[in-house]
């Protein structure tokens, strides 16, 4: 694939513009197991993307498949666009040739359909024959992704497999059926290998939501878990450091670059190089290599998410966040692994803190509002903490809202224990979906508005 | 490109099969600072999406997959035979041979642009552009046809458009997105300036009430949400009855005699409109909810069949009865015109959703942001009351504005 990509270069720089080429294949399995029976659906896309740049803008043409001709033709057609000037990006020049994997412990690619079908229907069958689940859906999918990307300089390849498993069991409340899940992310099947001891535990946290309860609307002190950690750090921080949003004026971080936002004590980075996390990869799609992007260093707002063109519009550093949803679809800035930094405390400690209030476990998601900075989680779901311990006394669908810069002023303890534990899908707006991922340490914060 | 012919013979010995070939030609525009083009693209996607049912054991098992390319069938097929063999869920027919219904979804404005010069038609509309820094536009082209072993075929068209425009005033920006089936029905973003305008010099919102007058963006949003789909269209689908999951109950009242609530996939230019589902069973109106009672389940051919029910095709555009007053937001009442994201628990009905505008008493001199609208869905439908006023939009076609008064609270804080 290298090969074919760097012929299609030189026709694409007839005129002297600066080329390059992508190719992405994704072959996916989605199983679903659930009171219906057994789903499965394989999906493939295929293509590639040819983009050159006349010092002006991008031109690109992109087309499903591997229809060499029609490259061909593609190449030359934007090789007769005449380069204006030189690109307001700079590119590295150091030749890289190079190949990259990242597949697991057991790779997916290996492991029989028949296999993934027992092991589901096993997780299956454990929950579904737990004390008080009313019912059950076990969500299984694999990705074997390759992506190829060419220009001058460099020839990079990278295969990143993926397998998650989410786990949804349902409760009967007095109001009527409820839902847990858990989801579970590795780059090999060994996503799959979860005891029946925790699958027990799964199941127990599902039974605790059947007499959860709506919560007053009020401020809180709560102590975030990693996963509502990173959703803060993802939706409501994140999207606003995003350097094309910067650079269309739509970023109100743009006139916090330099100052402080949080205390010290507050780190929040991006990268993809975490092993095992839902936003890896080696490489961006404009051929960058892993880097990690620290957004908010010791409390001030440092380093925005770029790619080449609006890293130079705003003149910050190159990171690695150059992406796009399919081989068809533009290369924004956008988020990889995002995450809080660890801190000193221990996780008990912090929790021994709290005389009255709120221990966030999981949000089912998050909106941006990367100029007003205001914070929108939803599908929270809390617990009570009295006198420094957990009580049991579950509060769903909590909703948290406020403006960003006082929240973040009032962590008062960052812990050190750490994890990446998100796996979801990131839009642009409402569309442009790729995988992330986004988490650290838990969080504890004064005065959170939720309702 | 990949012949129909090719996949009909290279079909021949699987007895049950589906398949649909979609060719997809796009282009699109992204804007940058001081209204310059960032990026042009264009794009051309061919593809054909094959699925197999195989019956073992008086079971069935299906596995679909993709191909780019006719050398690619031979190595698929095995592979996707493999998987169909491994499952083993209840039997159900395919779609037999049957007419479909005709519904416009095809511009030639757009199917022309996108043969002879994209470049000029997307620069033409980025002149119309509120503000042109951010802007984006795209122009879609999709021929599909669907083709099965059981004689049915349909073969369909469709155009899109999609803007993306984001006004900033006063510090604060609003984000129009708009898609839309004909250029006809490109917006004037005269409503998005407006929320934009009002946005800018909106105070906190630091009350509670539990009266709330839907309408404007939000109205459609939470009947047709951008994410998901509606808890109420949710319970009304024959996978999740046959699930266990669904609220369902035939006859049973959920809402006042007056709110009635259909799918409507038949509605010409709409986005959310199409002939006929993934299985090429024709398309109908669907009335989920009549006179404040469940009415009828929304049904694939599998799920259909193991229910007993008539199958009806894909979801449509929700359409709901208009009531007979114009609403008004009165004292103690605040009308919600936009929301930042609503994104509901489609089994629970439970939601949280932060408030980009409101309007105190509905007055237009009092605009509010911020905090938290939350409530279920299916608590408020018993105060629901709608207006005579109806308007049309991407997916959802009823009341201009709609109020509540149960199972829902707006919360203010003060948070700075």
């Amino acid at each position: 694939m290298k090969e074919l990509l760097g012929a299609l270069l030189p026709p694409m720089q007839r005129n002297g513009c600066y080329a390059e080429a992508l190719y992405i294949s994704t072959r996916s399995l989605d199983l679903s197991r659930d009171a219906t029976g057994l789903d499965a659906t394989t999906e493939h896309d295929e293509g590639v993307k040819l983009r050159i740049h006349d010092g002006e803008r991008y031109h690109e043409r992109c087309l499903s498949g591997i229809d060499r001709r029609a490259l061909r033709a593609a190449a030359r057609t934007l090789g007769r666009i005449r380069k204006r000037s030189a690109p307001p990006f700079s590119v590295p020049t150091d030749p890289l040739d190079a190949e990259y994997t990242a597949t697991g412990a057991e790779d997916v690619s290996a492991v029989p359909f028949s296999e993934k079908v027992v092991r589901i229907g096993h997780i299956y069958e454990i929950l579904a024959a737990s004390r008080g689940i009313a019912n059950v859906r076990i969500h299984y999918d694999d990705f074997q992704e390759q992506r190829v990307y060419v220009n001058p300089y460099r020839r990079l390849a990278q295969r990143v497999h993926g397998c998650h498993v989410t786990m949804l069991p349902f409760v009967e409340s007095s109001d009527g059926l409820r839902y847990h899940y858990e989801t579970r992310f590795r780059h090999g099947f060994e996503a799959t290998a979860i005891s029946d001891r925790k699958l027990s535990s799964v199941a127990r946290f599902a039974r605790s939501l059947a007499d959860a309860k709506r919560l007053p609307p009020g401020k809180y002190t709560c102590l975030l878990s990693p996963a509502v950690a990173g959703l803060l750090a993802h939706e409501s921080f994140g999207h606003g450091m995003e350097a094309d949003t910067i650079a269309k004026g739509r970023a109100k971080a743009a006139s916090y670059l330099g100052r402080r936002i949080a205390s010290k004590e507050v780190s929040i980075a991006d990268g993809p190089l975490h092993p095992d996390a839902h936003g890896f990869f080696f490489f961006d799609d404009e051929g960058w290599l892993g880097t990690r992007a620290r957004m908010v260093d010791a409390g001030i707002v440092r380093q925005p998410l770029t790619d080449a063109f609006n890293a130079a519009v705003i003149k910050v550093p190159r990171t690695s966040n150059a992406r796009c949803e399919s081989f068809d679809r533009k290369i924004y800035a956008r988020m990889t692994n995002t995450y809080f930094e660890a801190g000193t405390e221990a996780k008990e400690e912090l929790l021994r803190r709290v005389r009255n209030g709120l221990y966030l476990h999981y949000g089912s998601g998050g909106m941006e509002d990367p100029l007003g900075w205001g914070i929108q989680i939803q599908g929270i779901v809390a617990e009570r903490i009295r006198n420094g311990t957990l009580t049991g006394e579950f509060f769903y669908e909590v909703g948290m809202t406020g403006y960003l810069p006082a929240v973040l002023k009032r962590i008062t303890g960052v812990s050190k224990e750490f994890s990446i534990p998100g796996t979801g899908i990131c839009g642009k707006g409402h569309k442009e979906w790729v995988r992330v991922a986004e988490g650290g340490p838990h969080l504890l914060i004064e005065g959170v508005p939720l309702s | 490109m990949i012949r129909e012919s090719y996949i009909k013979k290279r079909l021949g010995g699987v007895r049950f099969w589906k398949a649909i070939r979609a060719r997809r030609r796009s282009a699109a525009l992204h804007l940058t600072l001081g209204g310059r083009v960032e990026t042009g693209l264009h794009t051309e996607r061919d593809e054909v999406e094959i699925t197999i049912y195989s019956e073992h054991d008086g079971r069935m098992g299906t596995a679909s997959f993709t191909i780019f390319s006719e050398e690619e069938f031979d190595d698929a097929l095995p592979q996707a035979e493999e998987i169909a063999r491994c499952i083993s869920n209840a039997p159900f027919p395919l779609q037999p041979s049957k007419r479909v219904p005709s519904v416009a979804l095809a511009d030639e404005a757009i199917v022309s642009a996108l043969k002879q010069d994209p470049d000029r038609l997307l620069r033409s509309l980025a002149r119309t552009l509120p503000k042109t820094d951010s802007g984006e536009i795209e122009l879609r082209h999709v021929r599909t046809t669907l083709f099965n072993s059981e004689g049915q075929r349909v073969a369909s068209e469709r155009t899109e458009f999609y803007v993306e425009a984001t006004i900033v005033r006063g510090g604060r920006e609003h984000l129009c997105h708009e898609r839309g089936v004909r250029l006809a029905d490109w917006p004037d973003f005269a409503a998005a300036a407006a929320i934009a305008r009002d946005h800018a010099r909106a105070q906190r919102y630091s009350g509670t009430t539990s009266r709330i007058l839907l309408s404007g963006e939000a109205i459609q949003e939470f009947w047709s949400p951008q994410i998901g789909l509606s808890p109420l269209l949710f319970h009304a689908g024959a996978r999740v009855k046959h699930m266990g999951l669904s609220r369902y109950e035939r006859g049973e009242m959920v809402a006042p005699a007056a709110f009635s609530l259909a799918s409507n996939p038949l509605i010409d230019y709409n986005v959310r409109s199409s002939r006929c589902d993934e299985d090429g069973v024709p398309s109908i109106v669907v009335p989920v909810i009549t006179h404040g009672a469940w009415d009828s389940l929304y049904a694939s051919k599998r799920f259909a069949h193991y229910l007993g029910i008539p199958a009806t095709g894909a979801l449509g555009v929700i359409e709901i009865a208009p009531g007979e007053a114009m609403l008004a937001a009165e004292n103690g009442c605040v009308e919600i015109i936009a929301l930042s994201s609503f994104v509901p628990n489609t089994v629970s009905g439970d939601f949280s959703a932060e408030v980009r505008l409101a309007y105190l008493n509905g007055d237009r001199r009092r605009p509010v942001h911020g905090g938290l609208l939350s409530g279920n869905v299916f608590s408020m439908l018993p105060s629901v009351q709608a207006s005579r006023l109806v308007v049309e939009r991407p997916g959802y076609q009823g009341p201009a504005a709609m109020r509540f008064t149960t199972g829902v609270t707006y919360s203010g804080f003060r948070v700075r």
